[in-house]
Order: C-alpha cells, then structure tokens, then sequence
C-alpha cells in the first residue's frame, strides 16, 4: 500500500507516494507536492506507470544528467512515463548512450546550432506570420489550438524536410495526436500510427533521391556511421520519429504558456515592447517556471546507492526537471516570474550529454511567435469565458487550450 | 588567458548563448573559441559563466593571467 501525496509517504525500505505529476491534482498545480518532496523526501519511488523513482532537488537532478556511468538511457521506454503506444525500438538518440548516442547526434547537429536556426529564421516569421494573418478579422481565437500547434508542426516539417504542401493532412494529424492526450488515447495512437506511416513515407522518398535540399531527412538517409554502414530502416523511423516528438509538443507547450502568461500580466508586456531585448530573459524565465518536459527518466546500470537508499539494476529514475527548477537553494524567489534572472541555469532542456539538441531552434521559435503575438495583438487578454487548461499529461506541463480575445476590450483598435 | 573545450563537449550552444562574442557552435557540433587568447580577459565574466552553464562541463579556464 501506498499514501496519497497529500500524506504522509509510506515505508518499506523506500520513501514510497502514490504519484503521478498527470494525477488531477498535480496537473492543477504540481507545487504543494513537490516543494513538500524537496524538503522532506528528496528520493521518493512511486508504483505508478510500472514503478519509478523521482529526484527533486536541482542537486540531484543536475547531478544524475551528468552521471552516464551510473544512469542509462539506452533502455527502450525509459525517458517517458506514460506509454502512448508500445514500441520495438528506442528512440534515436534519446534512448541511446555514448558512444551510439553521439554518433547519432552528429548526423543532424550541424542543422541545428545556433547559426544555422538563425539561417530558418526569415521562413519561421512567415509562418508565425501567416498563422496570425488567418485571424485578423476576429474576436477572439485559441493561442494554442489554433496557432502554436500548426505553426510549431510547420516549422518542424521545415526543419525536417516534410514538403510544405503536406501542412495542412500534418497539422490535422498532429492535432489529433495533441487532442487525443485529453480526449481519448485510442485516437492519439491512431493519430500516432498515421504519423508514422508519413514519416515512413518521406524516408522512402528521401532514399528514393526524389527531394532535394539540405534537411534532418537528407542527413539521416545519406549518412554513414564509422563503420561505413547506412542508417537501417528503423533507425531512420526512430530518429525522425524522435526529432518531431522533441520538437512538438514541448514547443507548443512553451509558446502556449508564455503566451497565457503574457495575457495577465501587462507590466512584462510593456517591458518587452519598450525594452527589446528583455525578451530573451524572459523566454529563459518562462522556460524555467513552465519547465514543459517537467520530467525525464533514466535507469540504473547497476545496483546502486542514491541519497543513502539502495536502487536495483534497471530501477527507473525520474529527474524531475520540473521540480529543480522551482528549487529555491538555487533559484532565489523560485515561485515567482522574474524576467530579469540572470544567471538562469535552469533545466528546462536537460543537461549532460542529452541536452535538448533543438534548444536554439526552440528559443528561437518562441522568440518569433511571442514578438509577433504581442505586435499583432498587443491588447490580447483572457478569453473571460473560458479558463486555461492544464494538459494532463504524465510528462509534460502546458496549456492544451487557450482562449484569447484578440483586441482590447471595448472594440478593435 | 586560455578556454580549453574538452572532449565532452556536445556542441549544445550554451556557451555560445551566455557569450556569443567568445564561443561559436561549428559543424563538428563542438563550441570554438573564436578570439585570440590576448582578447579573453575582456570576456571574463561571460566566459566565467559559460563555463558553469556547460551542460556537461567540457569547458575550462586555464592560464588565467
């Protein structure tokens, strides 16, 4: 048996709650518990989602990313609680080590520093562009539904090299994938599976040489590992597969909670409009408190110790990104919004060797959609009927709606 | 003044973000030192903060003159 989170944990040995971060409660407001965690039981286990161990304490977490001789990831499942759909192989590279895993990194890494997401800039902002251009004319629209969700997918499918005429079957799919997490499972596997098929469908054109230009595709097809060999057909599946589950959900859930925060607080609005160059502070600031993959997991590659407490072989361990950044031995004021942090090492994007590889592309599209929301909408608010919604999700922390009133109240301006 | 990146660096920009006048991610996904040495010292509080937002630790200050 095991305690709720609201009491006191029960003892076997083990610190043991009844946890999951997608449980109602935790999904309408993941602090009491966690804060309660960091002080009391640092290392705690759940039997939930087949049994795991979190850490939640900055610390810890940031410890472990970096501790490859004790933590693996090369296990197939591991980084993620909730199984949408059962799976043969893991994802690549998330759910590889060195050296495989740096190997696999290589291959894409040069389309995604900072110099070369600068080159996707001007086709981000027309994107960001036309997604916004579709509501002038209207009272009100869903920040997330109906502009971080098809922009995000559309800039992935651009970075990745998925023909721009296929948008809009993408954006349904891809929505369907997002609805189905709230709604209804079976759809989001349906969804999942149809996506699949499309990946396969373009890696079959790339190895066909029918596409041309510089893309993840083009560099997963034509690459050739040390050993001379091609990327086999479920390594490219698994890698391509991987790349847009890194880059869709966690960028829409950033966007979608920057943008709700931004609709309530008007100072940092002002701020951002008269001081430019706030907006890159705060975009970390949002990443930190928002934190949307809240957490991510390892296993033990041998029996080990942690914080005194004994962890078998192939124990998962979750690192509750999450909770570390609202650690306040090492964020001063941790709960509150301080657009201004710096330093901010926040671990929104992991670290250690498996350190978000889209970190610059995703900043550089939040950057983009928040400077083009508030220009094209600088009076947008809270839609008052409608109340944001927290994805319930095992995982990930973001809005799955966002209802705004588009112009100031009392009429367009 | 001198920044070694060691070999566990995974070209994840962050350097490249904190002290961008210093570090460049290339190609090779590895962070480069972009200034002559002589140049550094003008640098030092970002390179001094790069060096602790490294997501695996590969950089180092040596020499620090």
């Amino acid at each position: 048996m095991t305690e709720a989170t609201t009491g006191c944990p029960f003892h076997d040995g083990r610190v043991v709650y009844d946890y999951s971060p997608g449980d109602a409660e935790h999904v309408a407001d993941p602090r009491p518990f966690l804060a309660k965690a960091r002080a009391e039981t640092p290392l705690f286990y759940s039997p939930r989602h087949d049994g795991f161990w979190t850490l939640t304490r900055y610390a810890d977490v940031y410890a472990a990313t970096r501790d490859g001789d004790r933590f693996s990831s090369a296990v197939v499942g591991v980084t993620m609680p909730e199984k949408v759909y059962a799976r043969e192989h893991p994802y690549i590279p998330v759910e590889t080590d060195d050296p495989e895993h740096n190997e696999y990194r290589s291959i894409i890494a040069p389309l995604l520093t900072r110099s070369a997401v600068k080159r996707l800039e001007p086709a981000i902002v027309e994107i960001v562009d036309e997604q916004l251009a579709s509501f002038e004319g209207r009272d009100r629209a869903d920040l997330v539904q109906e502009f971080a969700l098809p922009m995000v997918s559309r800039v992935l499918m651009l970075a990745m090299g998925m023909p721009a005429e296929d948008a809009p079957s993408v954006v349904d799919v891809t929505m369907r994938m997002f609805h189905g997490r709230i709604n209804d499972k079976a759809a989001a596997a349906t969804a999942t599976a149809e996506f699949d098929a499309y990946l396969r469908k373009n890696i079959e054109a790339y190895k066909a040489g029918e596409v041309q230009g510089d893309s993840i595709f083009s560099r997963m097809v034509a690459a050739r590992l040390k050993d001379g060999r091609a990327l086999v057909d479920w390594e490219l599946h698994m890698f391509a597969a991987n790349i847009f589950i890194a880059g869709f959900e966690t960028t829409i859930n950033a966007i979608g909670s920057a943008l709700w925060w931004l609709s309530r607080d008007l100072e940092t609005r002002r701020r951002i409009a008269s001081e430019p160059e706030v907006i890159d502070t705060a975009i970390e600031e949002f990443l930190r408190y928002f934190t949307p993959v809240q957490i991510f997991g390892r296993n033990a590659k041998t029996d080990i110790e942690l914080l005194g407490q004994p962890i078998a072989e192939g124990e998962g361990i979750f690192l509750h990104y999450g909770s570390a950044n609202r650690d306040s031995a090492t964020f001063t004021t941790a709960d509150e919004i301080d657009i201004d942090r710096a330093p901010n090492r926040h671990l929104a994007f992991g670290s250690g060797i498996h350190f978000c590889m889209g970190a610059q592309l995703a900043r550089l599209e939040i950057k983009v959609a928040l400077q083009h929301v508030l220009a094209r909408f600088p009076d947008y608010t809270p839609a008052p009927d409608a109340e944001p919604e927290w994805t319930p999700s095992a995982d990930q922390r973001g809005l799955w709606r966002l209802p705004v009133l588009l112009q100031a109240t009392g009429g367009r301006s | 003044m001198k920044v070694e990146v060691g070999a566990g660096c995974v070209g994840s920009g962050e350097c490249e973000l904190v002290a961008s006048d210093v570090f460049v991610v290339e190609d090779d996904m590895r962070a480069h030192v972009v200034l002559d040495d002589a140049e550094l010292s003008r640098f030092n509080g970002v390179i001094q903060e790069a060096v602790r937002a490294c997501p695996t630790a590969a950089l180092r200050v040596v020499g620090d003159e």
